[in-house]
């Protein structure tokens, strides 16, 4: 894998926006995925937001009273998440100088959002497809014939955005020198060269 | 019998229950979609923890399958609950137990 062409994310400045680069097709597409992947009766999203938090509710009172108050609350995070980052979407193009990859950019206060919403979507296509552990870490086949294996990858693809975004840009000192287009390929290392030796003189001709 | 004297209102003394009331746990629960990146990120932005104390509890959320992240009233509770359910973290509130 070349670094250079490895999906990353860059800021400009302290404050300024970051910018998800070198995005490969699949994972753009994946991400012009997520507004439809978000909507309020996608399966497993409303469970999440509205499941009540009280592991021992015996009269119900604690959760009638999460269900009027912290319920409406959730909810609105969540459609505000999603407007958010189906606008930010809209600047989804193509690299300029870098073939068959994708860029976007995400002001610096649609952070948080971007993360619960990719958060959101993950977890929901893993409720609605039973998801485990040991199946996160199996390789997928070749070609993906099924829904299941479809949903596998997608939360892998957004989740490899998610830990981008999370990790943030590289720091300054850590990114890979541009090389100088006068060296030489990496890989045998070159073989010290013998001292230049001059030549003995030819033996003088026998019977002078 | 307490005599009933006309204009006299007569007061039953309440009685006031001193004990104080049980504190509440956040509760984190394991689950096998959120990176464990982003479980760290959460609880560093939710809880303001440093990052060795947020990475604590999500390797005990990753290893033991849950993790207590916070313990006190339950109004706060339910905001930390609110902004846990919000980041997509499977949050329950739990009261402690009696010693």
């Amino acid at each position: 894998l070349n670094r250079r062409t490895l999906p990353c994310v860059e800021r400009k400045g302290e404050t300024g926006p970051f910018l998800l680069r070198r995005l490969p097709p699949v994972m753009a597409l994946a991400l012009r995925e997520l507004p439809a992947l978000l909507a309020d009766d996608a399966p497993g999203i409303r469970n999440r937001l509205t499941g009540n938090p009280y592991a021992e509710d015996k009269d119900g009172d604690a959760a009638a009273q999460w269900e009027k108050y912290a319920v409406p609350e959730l909810e609105h995070l969540f459609r505000s998440s999603r407007d958010l980052v189906g606008r930010d979407l809209a600047s989804l193009e193509p690299e300029p100088r870098l073939r068959n990859r994708f860029r976007v950019e995400i002001p610096a206060d649609h952070l948080s959002a971007w993360l619960s919403a990719l958060a959101a979507v993950r977890v929901a296509l893993g409720e609605a497809h039973s998801l485990t552990e040991a199946e996160m870490e199996t390789l997928l086949p070749p070609v993906l014939t099924c829904e299941r294996d479809r949903a596998v990858l997608l939360v892998h693809l957004l989740g490899w955005v998610q830990g981008l975004l999370v990790e943030g840009p590289e720091p300054e000192g850590t990114r890979e020198p541009r090389k100088p287009r006068t060296s030489r390929k990496p890989g045998k290392p070159r073989k010290p060269r013998a001292p230049r030796t001059r030549r003995p003189p030819p033996p003088a001709p026998a019977g002078s | 019998m307490q005599e009933s004297r006309p204009g006299v209102e007569v007061l039953e003394e309440a009685e006031t229950d001193t004990r104080l009331a049980k504190p509440w746990k956040v509760v984190v629960h394991d689950d096998p979609i959120n990176l464990m990146v982003y479980v760290t990120h959460v609880f560093m932005t939710v809880f303001g923890y440093p990052k060795v104390r947020a990475e604590k509890h999500m390797l005990e959320v990753h290893h033991q399958g849950r993790s207590i992240l916070w313990t006190g009233s339950r109004e706060k509770a339910e905001v930390y609950a609110l902004k846990l359910r919000a980041s997509q973290l499977n949050t329950t509130l739990e009261q402690v137990e009696d010693a």
